[in-house]
């Protein structure tokens, strides 16, 4: 069912020697369950095939988040911006197993875990969140990205997008349990997760 | 033959006793054991929250025609008396200089800097570490410290809360605030911590200790700064609850949710956003004075208070709202979030050394704690009055010396805070004055019943006529025979040809026909004094 094409290095696995740098501006109020601030990342990554000498490849991770605080930060608009770029050498591939994914409780929610997978990722997340009571905030959030073999083709045309509905219980702020459901031209879907998304 | 009995103490009921008005509750029986009775934090949070424990006020359809239930251990004239396990006078009962107010619960035992403190005991995990410590003299200390967010708010809020408490008639911890370094801590033989990795307790060693770098903040001198909380002597016996009694105290007699003392703490609560204010933060001790041992209740852990909370800076719900409230949580949830209270549209102060206060829009009557409390819940006009003549018996002196002990760096802060609780001691005295004729101090002289309007007092309002109507009073069978002809201040003519021991009654009233002051005065000799004090809204 799956070829090697559709899914590089699905027929042998292989060791990798990673290395890279990162920067990151983290001006979150609280990580865990943040309510104004920003996060900003850029990551580059070198992922050396020790063993097949297949899957030679680099990967520059983006990603931003911003919190819009209103009404004492009892209201949030919070957004999460991210891309993730492949480069692999020339004749190397970017393993399946380590491709970037869409779908799941981090990214479209109405779509199911590891539903689309390729080389170079693109996706956003707009969040509007309100305090219902001390220990529950809600959200209504959605999501749209799209994966992409070839770095040319990231852009905003054809994304998938899914929408829901998110309950976060937090102690002092902390979301320790989040319960979101999300909707798709697939279905809906429920995530029952330990930890905030974003 | 009991009921006869019965009937026979009925029928020598008087309303007012020789004795009368109490000014201490007699001496507690002594009691030699009593069991430690822990009280877990989430099972009062929810059984405030979902339950309604005590005895409570008529609410509702039940309300109509029923009789609220009075505050009790207090006096005929409505006082609280003094009473060594729950409740001393002090401010609004009597002077209290600038250096008694700044006292508090007592300066004369700080940790001493002469050794090393040995740890004893020790919370390393969480948000702020904390340890139990004895200095070279033996004596025992909690230190607490401030979260790295905010330097100088939780230490500020535990010394000067403690302070405040105390001059209110509370018994409170020592709170000392202390500047020390790393090497003054000396690490204590069996010393366990929770280690937060494998979820087990386990030794603990000088790397935890050190850890206390980044935890804690220092100042340029490398100080960290904490409040050495005293130990108070006595055996703990767990937390009193906001109603009901101790089972095996027999001299806790009345349900909490009735005492003066406890209601009244609602507008002191208010007054110092003392929103923490639960019964996890309470203490019981079985203490020994003056031959006798007994339960004392304390008011413990300052902390959250002002702007603080704790750990963390307080947020707009803090002091606004409870944990849980169906209505605005189901019209938030059912709207999306636009509706929202009116809370959330306010605007607040942040500052680092105070974390986020509000005073431009604190409502008294709209200030809550962090959930339900019993007590606050059974509060009557009378306890709010009671315990706003004491908030407002701080002077701006008296309020401006006490912030001046929480020693905050930035000397904005300090007179930020200041500002706060002076305007916010005015609206408690707008607010609660307001619900009753707030007539005080009733003394008789030269023939005239003299009294202070507590509203003209303090500049809440300019002047106001009263009427005063005489009866005298039949201290047996409780009924008031009019004086004809007897009006204002002066004391009916009569009055002075009265038998010594009987009893005459001056009815105030001012504008407003519901709120009425009853004194009653006894003849005591050829003079009259007040012992009873009733009031209407």
């Amino acid at each position: 069912m799956f070829s090697s094409r559709l899914t590089p290095g699905v027929d042998d696995q292989t060791d990798y020697l990673r290395g890279g740098f990162f920067a990151q501006f983290d001006y979150r109020d609280n990580p865990l369950g943040p309510r104004s601030g920003g996060n900003y990342v850029a990551e580059f990554t070198y992922y050396d095939d020790r063993d097949l000498s297949l899957h030679d490849f680099k990967r520059l991770h983006l990603e931003a988040q911003q919190y819009f605080p209103f009404l004492n930060k009892r209201r949030v608009i919070a957004l999460r911006t991210m891309a993730v770029l492949s480069y692999a050498n020339p004749g190397q591939t970017v393993p399946f197993y380590i491709q970037p994914v869409l779908g799941g409780s981090e990214s479209l929610r109405g779509f199911r875990a590891y539903r689309f997978y390729d080389n170079n990722l693109i996706m956003a997340t707009a969040e509007y969140r309100w305090e219902a009571f001390t220990g529950l905030d809600m959200a209504l959030f959605f999501d749209a990205g799209k994966v992409v073999p070839r770095r040319s083709q990231v852009n905003f045309h054809d994304l998938e997008g899914s929408a829901g509905v998110g309950f976060r219980f937090n102690v002092t702020n902390s979301v320790f349990l989040r319960i979101d459901v999300g909707l798709s031209h697939e279905g809906p879907k429920m995530w029952l997760k330990f930890e905030n998304v974003f | 033959m009991l009921l006869a009995l019965h009937l026979a103490v009925l029928g020598s009921a008087e309303k007012f006793y020789a004795d009368d008005p109490l000014e201490r509750i007699p001496a507690p029986l002594p009691v030699k054991k009593l069991e430690t009775r822990k009280l877990n934090d989430v099972y009062d949070l929810f059984e405030n929250t979902f339950a309604e424990p005590g005895d409570r006020q008529p609410k509702g359809k039940k309300a109509r025609g029923a009789k609220l239930i009075p505050a009790q251990a207090v006096n005929t004239l409505g006082e609280v008396p003094d009473d060594p396990a729950w409740f001393t006078n002090r401010i609004g009962s009597r002077p209290m200089s600038i250096e008694e107010l700044v006292r508090g619960p007592g300066t004369d035992k700080p940790p001493s800097m002469d050794g090393p403190w040995q740890i004893v005991g020790a919370k390393t995990s969480g948000v702020t570490p904390g340890f139990r410590i004895k200095d070279s003299t033996g004596e025992l200390y909690l230190l607490k410290f401030d979260p790295l967010t905010n330097p100088e708010m939780s230490t500020a809020s535990d010394v000067i809360g403690a302070k405040f408490f105390h001059a209110l008639g509370y018994n409170a911890p020592q709170n000392y605030l202390v500047h020390f370094k790393l090497d003054q801590l000396a690490m204590g033989k069996v010393v366990t911590v929770f280690d937060a990795a494998s979820g087990r307790d386990r030794a603990m060693t000088r790397e935890d200790l050190i850890l206390l770098r980044e935890k804690v903040a220092q100042d340029e001198q490398g100080r960290f700064r904490a409040v050495a909380s005293r130990f108070l002597s006595g055996k703990f016996l767990g937390e009193f609850r906001y109603y009901g009694t101790r089972a095996d105290d027999f001299n806790d007699i009345v349900d909490h949710e009735q005492r003066r003392d406890l209601r009244g703490l609602f507008v002191f609560s208010a007054w110092l956003n003392h929103n923490d204010s639960r019964a996890i933060n309470n203490m019981d001790l079985l203490v020994e004075e003056n031959g006798v041992s007994f339960a004392k209740h304390y008011l413990i852990d300052f902390g959250a208070m002002f702007g603080s909370a704790s750990v963390i800076s307080n947020t707009a719900r803090d002091g606004n709202a409870y944990f849980w409230e169906l209505k605005p949580a189901l019209a938030q949830i059912a709207t999306l979030g636009i509706w929202s209270p009116r809370w959330m549209r306010d605007s607040y102060i942040k500052h680092p050394a105070l974390g986020m206060i509000e005073y431009p829009s604190f409502e008294p009557e709209q200030w809550k704690p962090n959930y339900p409390n019993p007590a606050f819940q059974n509060r009557l006009p009378t306890d709010e009055f009671w315990a706003a003549k004491r908030v407002m018996a701080f002077s701006d002196e008296a309020i401006t010396a006490i912030v001046k002990e929480a020693k905050v760096t930035d000397k904005y802060a300090e007179d930020l805070l200041t500002d706060y609780l002076i305007k916010r001691r005015d609206k408690i005295g707008e607010a609660y004055f307001a619900k009753v004729l707030p007539l005080d101090e009733f003394k008789v002289s030269e023939g005239r019943l003299n009294f202070e309007d507590l509203q003209i007092k303090y500049g809440l309002v300019d002047n106001r006529d009263y009427q005063v109507e005489w009866s005298s009073f039949d201290n047996s069978s409780e009924e008031h025979t009019p004086i004809a002809g007897a009006a204002g201040p002066r004391l009916p003519d009569s009055a002075s040809s009265a038998a010594s021991g009987s009893f005459i009654a001056a009815k105030i009233r001012a504008e407003d026909e519901n709120k009425t002051v009853l004194v009653y005065l006894r003849k005591d000799g050829s003079d009259f004094k007040v012992v009873g004090i009733e009031r209407t809204w």
